[in-house]
């Protein structure tokens, strides 16, 4: 007896089971409006934003998934690729020449919202072979040079005047100045910097009008181009002298607390970190000890300042909806959305005509401001040449892994930058040929 | 002769006591540091040299981390209560019955299924990635709970080996004495097998639900924003609205994250102290 | 001695499923108990794996899926040439051999040593064993976030405990010795699982058993040796069998312990904790080159079905079950 009232009870909860699931899965049959699918992150489309934007147009709705690689790719793999993407500049080439997102040319030239006209130059990223595929939500001439005043004067260091050119040597001088160490613990880095290092190396280049890959973006040159060896071996040598974050001592965050928190006394970044130090909580260096400068330059002649790409947006190319798209697109990159970004000072604004919402209220947000201007009137900011073959994360991750190799002296600089060469020439070729045909 | 002595000497009580309390200390210190850490402001926790205690516990981390409107700890857990019933409760019932088969049946074909079984078991997820998210998005199961459902459908093969193992060390008596009264197969599963598998249920039903509980990968693969888990949530730290981590708010919503669980598994003491093979010895 | 009430004799020969109507009545629930995880593993598993097959032997992108090729054993090829040149695949293969080897002994053995311990007629064992199993319990995320407060090189207390008895210790555990802390939390979070499982199975000794033994003047190590062990071997030879496997596919643990691991699932962890299914992972999605990929999957498939046939055909010769069913039918 006992035992048949407890299979009585397992059926029971099974059935109660099987209602439950029916009863999450109804609601989807109903649906009639237009679901917009957009994969960006949390901080970057709030909730209230989402909501303003469906209450302005009825009969679409929002869908927010988080940016993720993997995701994308297997989505993209499934036909069920996301309507909006969000993505750099930098991934442009590739995305557009394997398909992935639409040319918006021809929504961009009938826009009243986003006029081509009105774009900054940086927009360029977002261009491949003639045609628009997408816009920057903001950016950076991302190299810029900022320093702790506090810092430098404990150390000795007399800074130059704002709008100076300083170059790598003298930067790494000050860092070694700046670190602070004791035994293997580092509790102030010198000089903190991003590790795109196709951009790093792209940028350096660019002094002398060289670039990384060849011609018809078919392979790159690294362990034979002198230029590309010295950098390489002077940025791992100042990793091996603890006065930069390096892969066996991680920034434990990112840029912004790092130079907040006084983790890092210089960094090589851009101007939207100042969106970062805006209202930051009690920081341990306050964000007015931090002055601006152009970018770095190897050859100390010329400032180049490029950038990365910068955020943006992208509609996939197998979106059921391309008008909806586009009206969130509109909405996102020249609407409400966009003005109150642009008032954060997450980077700059895309569009010419925000930039008087650019906030400048302390004095230090004015300098950052004037350095970014002066950067726009007398750095090179021509886009990197973008190879549509790869993607950079490669160049990244493989000299990422040498360089640890390196640091614990496993291999020399030699092995680890020709190690390089063989693996970003192997996945061009790879690339090149599944994409080819 | 020496070894055998020494042996003998450790199992001595004193010492006993010593060795276990010492081991449940070590193993016990990274979670009395999660406990410790979440109440603490962020500041203490990140200063060298270290701040072993808080210098005033910060009990209202447990308040900010659940009340926060953006960040909505309340929400995911439901979520994430409800998908992990929805694939338990039928994975271990499906997975018992399969694992009794295994243990009991001898039809044509059995051991060649086992292998297949075996197989399966080692099959990397990540194997079959690509394919599967390409099948469940053509079949509308992404980001859809009912996902959990039908995988719980099928079992585990971890789950139906652990049940088959238990099975296959049952006495043989219980089911003759079933066969006598004139019981069926479904009978006997559900009269003898399933009522004195208790210890087993309790830990195939725990392993289920915690599997769920914790993955982050699946979750994050195949759900979206609008179904977030805690799993997912709490992977990325808990923010301040200009974006920056607070790691001890992030581990205060560990604690809560976690706790179910150790609870769930304090109501489950009862059915495993019985012990597992000699429950059905005894009658 | 089956219990089922069947027509006998057979009143057809009709056959189902290659079987005789007898045979088949008298077997049917077998087939019937095992359909839902069957058409489970046709649906969610061998159809994705026929797929993956195929996909090993293309240069498929994940997008150029009128254009892809097929390309023979090209990736094959690839992969051994990577053996042979020590590449990264291979250096992959040796991480996780190694990390098996250490950790699937140190497991069983210690999990194994507690549950002894536990089951000596104690006070509070139910006390202690629920403490051991705490860490199984919190979930992966969690743990995660314990290890890296613990360790941290610059905020972690180990290094302020170091630092503390040896003023000026600084060790980067999580950038230099990741391995020994990938080592360490799977021990500390993989060992309540085995605790339980074996401390069930020393409860489940017939105490007549034991009686017996002690009369004969057996001492406790001889009872542990004589009686338990044996009667524990199907339950070592199922932890034996999840922990390689479980090793074999390690994946998400040393991305997240990585620096940023817990920021984004494409981090490359440090190279000392690299392991195989890292380097597919980075092959298939950060090089977008699925074809390869899932050749490496292949590789690694067979291996560990190797593996475990042999830990299953070898398994009759020393593990006992009270009802062997390898010797009924």
């Amino acid at each position: 007896m006992k035992t048949s009232k407890r299979s009585r009870l397992i059926l029971l909860m099974f059935a109660l089971l099987l209602l439950l699931v029916s009863s999450l899965i109804g609601p989807v049959a109903a649906q009639t409006d237009v679901n917009l699918v957009v994969m960006i992150n949390e901080g970057e489309l709030s909730q209230a934003e989402i909501d303003a934007f469906t209450a302005a147009n009825p009969g679409i709705t929002i869908t927010r998934i988080d940016s993720d690689a993997t995701k994308l790719a297997a989505m993209v793999a499934a036909g069920e690729a996301p309507d909006v993407i969000r993505g750099s500049g930098a991934e442009t080439a590739s995305l557009a020449a394997r398909g992935w997102v639409l040319d918006l040319t021809s929504y961009f030239e009938k826009s009243t919202v986003l006029k081509l006209d009105d774009m900054v130059p940086a927009v360029d990223y977002f261009r491949y072979e003639g045609g628009w595929y997408g816009m920057n939500k903001d950016w950076s001439p991302d190299q810029s040079f900022f320093i702790n005043k506090q810092a430098a004067a404990e150390a000795g260091i007399e800074l130059p005047p704002v709008h100076t050119i300083i170059t790598y040597k003298q930067a790494a001088e000050w860092a070694r100045a700046m670190t602070q160490a004791q035994g293997g613990r580092v509790a102030r880095v010198g000089l903190a910097y991003s590790d795109y290092w196709d951009a790093n190396v792209q940028t350096i280049l660019m002094e002398t009008g060289e670039d990384l890959y060849s011609e018809d973006f078919s392979s790159a040159n690294i362990k034979d181009n002198p230029t590309v060896v010295a950098f390489l071996t002077f940025m791992a040598n100042l990793a091996k002298e603890n006065a930069t974050f390096s892969p066996l001592n991680p920034s434990p965050e990112w840029v912004v607390p790092d130079l907040l928190n006084g983790r890092a006394a210089s960094a090589i970044n851009g101007y939207w970190i100042q969106g970062g130090f805006r209202g930051a909580e009690d920081p341990v260096v306050a964000p007015e000890n931090y002055v601006m400068y152009p970018a770095l330059s190897w050859g100390g002649k010329v400032s180049v300042n490029p950038g990365l790409g910068g955020a943006g947006m992208f509609i996939s190319a197998t979106t059921k909806n391309p008008e909806a798209a586009w009206k969130f697109f509109e909405y996102y990159m020249g609407g409400d959305a966009a003005i109150t970004r642009a008032q954060t000072g997450w980077g700059l604004p895309a569009l010419k005509s925000l930039y008087s919402q650019i906030p400048t209220s302390e004095a230090w947000q004015q300098q950052y401001l004037e350095d970014v201007e002066w950067e726009q009137d007398n750095t090179i900011q021509t886009p990197r040449r973008i190879n549509p073959y790869y993607k950079a994360d490669v160049f990244n991750t493989v000299w990422t892994a040498n360089l640890e190799r390196y640091l614990k002296d496993e291999i020399t600089i030699e092995e680890a930058i020709a190690n390089l060469d063989t693996e970003v020439n192997k996945a061009i070729a790879t690339g090149k040929a599944t994409a080819g045909n | 002769m020496t070894r055998t002595r020494s042996f003998q000497r450790l199992i001595e009580k004193p010492s006993l006591y010593g060795v276990i309390i010492a081991l449940t200390i070590l193993f016990m210190l990274p979670i009395v540091w999660l406990l410790i850490s979440s109440l603490k402001a962020e500041s203490d926790f990140m200063k060298w040299p270290i701040v072993w205690f808080p210098p005033t516990p910060k009990w209202d981390n447990y308040l900010r981390v659940i009340t926060d409107t953006r960040f909505d700890f309340l929400k995911a857990a439901f979520n994430s209560i409800v998908l992990a019933l929805l694939f338990s409760v039928p994975n271990v019932l499906f997975s018992a019955s399969a694992g009794y088969a295994f243990a009991r049946g001898k039809a044509p074909g059995r051991n060649a299924l086992f292998v297949v079984l075996m197989a399966t078991m080692m099959i990397p997820q990540t194997v079959t990635l690509i394919p599967q998210f390409i099948m469940y998005s053509r079949l509308g199961l992404v980001n859809n709970y009912l996902l959990w459902f039908l995988w719980g459908l099928a079992g585990s093969p971890f789950q139906i080996l652990l049940f088959r193992q238990f099975f296959a060390a049952f006495p043989r008596e219980l089911e003759d004495a079933a066969a006598i009264d004139g019981a069926g197969r479904l009978r006997t599963f559900i009269q003898v097998f399933l009522p004195n598998a208790k210890p087993v249920l309790s830990i195939t039903f725990l392993f289920a639900f915690s599997w769920v509980w914790g993955d982050w990968f699946n979750q994050s693969l195949f759900l979206s924003a609008d179904k977030v888990t805690l799993a997912m949530k709490l992977a990325s730290a808990f923010t301040d609205p200009k974006g920056n981590p607070i790691v001890t708010l992030t581990l205060t919503g560990l604690v809560i994250y976690a706790m179910p669980l150790v609870l769930v598994y304090f109501l489950m003491q009862r059915q495993l102290v019985q012990g597992i093979v000699t429950t059905g010895l005894k009658g | 001695m089956t219990s089922d009430i069947l027509p006998y004799p057979p009143a057809r020969t009709q056959k189902i499923l290659g079987m005789s109507r007898y045979e088949w009545l008298k077997n049917r629930w077998f087939y019937i108990f095992i359909a839902p995880w069957f058409l489970g593993f046709l649906a969610f598993t061998l159809f994705p794996v026929t797929i993956g097959v195929l996909m090993s032997f293309t240069n498929f992108n994940g997008s150029n899926f009128q254009t892809y090729q097929f390309v023979g054993l090209d990736n094959y090829r690839e992969a051994f040439t990577q053996v042979l040149s020590s590449g990264d695949f291979w250096h992959a293969v040796t991480v996780t051999v190694r990390y098996a080897l250490i950790t699937i002994p140190i497991n069983i053995s210690l999990s194994l040593f507690i549950a002894v311990l536990l089951t000596r007629n104690i006070h509070g064992q139910g006390l202690f064993r629920t403490l051991f199993y705490i860490p199984s319990i919190i979930p992966v995320v969690a743990s995660v976030w314990i290890f890296k407060a613990l360790m941290d090189n610059n905020y972690g207390v180990v290094n302020s405990v170091l630092d503390a008895l040896v003023p000026g210790t600084y060790v980067r555990w999580m950038t230099e010795y990741p391995f020994f802390v990938l080592v360490m939390w799977s021990i500390w979070a993989g060992i309540g699982g085995g605790i339980i499982i074996f401390m069930a199975g020393i409860n489940g000794v017939p105490p007549e058993l034991v009686e017996a033994a002690r009369i004969d003047g057996a001492t406790n190590a001889q009872v542990f040796s004589f009686v338990t062990t044996p009667l524990l071997t199907p339950v070592i030879f199922y932890q034996f069998l999840v922990g390689v496997i479980g090793s074999l596919q390690v994946l998400t643990e040393p991305i997240l312990l990585a620096p940023g691991g817990l920021k984004s699932i494409g981090t490359i962890p440090p190279r000392e904790t690299y392991t195989l299914m890292i380097h597919i992972y980075q092959e298939s999605f950060t090089r977008l080159r699925y074809g390869y990929g899932s050749a490496l999957l292949w590789l690694l498939f067979c291996f560990i079905l190797i593996l475990t046939l042999i830990v299953i055909y070898t398994s009759k010769y020393w593990v006992y079950y009270e009802v062997n069913p390898q010797e009924e039918s």
